[in-house]
């Protein structure tokens, strides 16, 4: 059961792979044929269930390309 | 079901066209969040009047919605210390990279911890002269491949290393000086912690307070961003031991 979502601003992508690197639960894999509007590799969310809402990838994201949302009980 | 941000981008940026300007890897814009959140995180966003140096530090200018004021190369410490005695309440912090902090600010540097004012330096060291090219820096370590250097800093020709935080150690106007890196989610937690101790000992007017971080530059390391994280583990560590090396309440 997914915890939170994560939203991916493509155009702020470099494609340096950091969120990959620090993504324990492996939700984030940089992907092999899908590029951006400047020509550099996008990351793609491979396993949104596992996802805890941790919000290290959008932390460690030097373009601010991230933004991790939790879903919260009113 | 309800849905809260928990990661997006920092309150005091604004997002210019080309904000994300910075090259593939850089970890600038991660200090910038640091430093954003703990603004933000202390409430102070309207008292703080930063100071930028000249480098790619800089670009910051177009996305912070705070005071801000672009000095003279190397002289943040100098155009900071006539603004804080000015304006003494305002909390006045100096935004350097190595170059400019080490380099060609090293007089002003010296200067300013000997006269020991009350402004906070954040000194980003990626060990090169990142805007220009990569050139030679005081911090590039032995070794390392620079346009200047394209055998190597050789210790002969060049000399060693510049350790800026534990020179600041060293002054009796510094009364924090400490070194983080960004480079894993636990050491971007501890520099927080670093530059939140170094604006609350300005806060308190104990003296001046100085943190480096550690930042990666994959265009001028040759590297792919990943392998420089890995870089900064195994070889910039090494040379730059993480921690606090002064830690004080008033001067002694």
């Amino acid at each position: 059961m997914a915890k939170g979502e994560i939203a991916i601003k493509e155009n702020n992508c470099r494609g340096c792979g950091y969120c990959q690197r620090f993504c324990k639960p492996e939700c984030i894999v940089m992907s092999e044929d899908k590029l951006s509007s400047l020509g550099y590799i996008l990351p793609v969310v491979v396993n949104p269930d596992e996802c805890t809402a941790c919000g290290i990838c959008g932390r460690m994201c030097p373009h601010y390309a991230i933004e991790v949302y939790k879903y919260v009980t009113e | 079901m309800a849905k809260k941000m928990v990661t997006g981008n920092p309150a005091i940026w604004i997002d210019p066209p080309g904000a994300a300007m910075y090259c593939p890897g850089c970890q600038h814009p991660v200090v910038h969040r640091v430093i954003a959140d703990v603004i933000e995180e202390m409430g102070i966003d309207g008292e703080v009047i930063c100071m930028l140096g000249v480098g790619c530090h800089a670009f910051v200018q177009v996305a912070w919605n705070i005071d801000m004021l672009s000095c003279a190369h190397g002289r943040a410490l100098d155009s900071g210390t006539a603004l804080k005695r000015l304006k003494p309440e305002a909390i006045v912090f100096t935004v350097q990279g190595d170059g400019d902090c080490i380099a060609i600010g090293a007089g002003a540097f010296v200067a300013a911890m000997t006269r020991a004012e009350k402004i906070t330096t954040i000194m980003y060291n990626n060990t090169n002269y990142g805007t220009t090219g990569g050139q030679l820096a005081p911090t590039t370590l032995l070794g390392q491949k620079t346009t200047t250097t394209p055998r190597g800093r050789d210790a002969s020709v060049e000399g060693y290393p510049a350790h800026t935080a534990e020179l600041a150690a060293t002054f009796r106007g510094t009364v924090y000086s400490a070194r983080g890196s960004v480079h894993t989610p636990a050491n971007y937690q501890r520099t927080k912690k670093y530059i939140k101790t170094a604006f609350q000992k300005q806060i308190d007017g104990a003296g001046y307070s100085f943190v480096e971080v550690l930042v990666a530059c994959p265009p001028n390391w040759h590297l792919p961003p990943v392998e420089c994280l890995d870089r900064i583990e195994n070889e910039l560590i090494v040379e730059f031991p993480l921690g606090e090396f002064k830690n004080e309440d008033k001067i002694i």
